[in-house]
């Protein structure tokens, strides 16, 4: 069961919510770029940054992001 | 991104400066065993002094035009994680281009400066600070690039 990577979902949630990559990155304190990286799954967030994602996000951490990989998919969770 | 471009370019000219002026310098000064000594700087010294100048002003105004530059930390600095975490890569990159240059040195530069005095030392010195700041840059728009 090897781990690959972190996935995360925070494109979506942040599209729900109406909200732009520069509204969210101001809202965490991050560059636009880094919240691009992160929705292409190109970064893994610190896990202060998740906390801070989620919590903006009004969403659980669970929810949010989830070890990449085949055998971690996200509705196995 | 900014902010390395224009901190390593200024570093960069710095060090051809600063290796012009000491080449002058080694040229055009003398310090005899009586005491008598000259110390010449030349034009590049001259130069040097202005880039400075100019330099620190760049730094002034870019520190305000983005809040993320620090001066004392310069191309160290960073808006967020992903920048710190893309400058550490770039830091590992530039350590082993520097200690792999100055290997090379350890043997090149005594075989040099036996016929040649002190202006290949000078050389091999600010080659090798130029090598490590063009080397910085690079790997942070390469990992600029790729995270």
């Amino acid at each position: 069961m090897p781990i690959i990577f972190v996935d995360n979902n925070v494109s979506e949630h942040r599209k729900q919510l109406g909200l732009t990559q520069a509204q969210l990155a101001a809202a965490v304190g991050v560059t636009r770029r880094t919240i691009i990286s992160l929705e292409k799954g190109k970064c893994t967030p610190s896990l202060l940054l998740a906390l801070q994602l989620a919590l903006k996000l009004k969403v659980n951490i669970n929810d949010l992001f989830w070890l990449g990989g085949s055998a971690n998919e996200k509705s196995d969770h | 991104m900014k902010k390395v471009i224009i901190e390593q370019i200024g570093n960069i000219i710095m060090v051809i400066l600063a290796t012009c002026t000491m080449m002058y310098t080694v040229s055009h000064s003398y310090w005899t065993t009586t005491g008598e000594s000259s110390f010449q700087f030349g034009v590049y010294g001259i130069m040097l002094l202005v880039w400075l100048i100019i330099f620190g002003i760049i730094r002034v105004i870019l520190a305000r035009q983005d809040p993320s530059f620090n001066p004392n930390r310069g191309e160290l600095s960073a808006a967020d994680e992903r920048e710190k975490a893309i400058s550490q890569q770039a830091l590992r990159w530039t350590y082993h281009v520097m200690i792999t240059l100055l290997l090379i040195e350890l043997i090149v530069i005594p075989i040099l400066s036996v016929g040649m005095g002190a202006h290949p030392v000078l050389f091999a010195l600010g080659g090798a600070l130029i090598i490590s700041f063009m080397a910085y840059l690079s790997g942070w728009l390469y990992f600029d690039a790729k995270e």
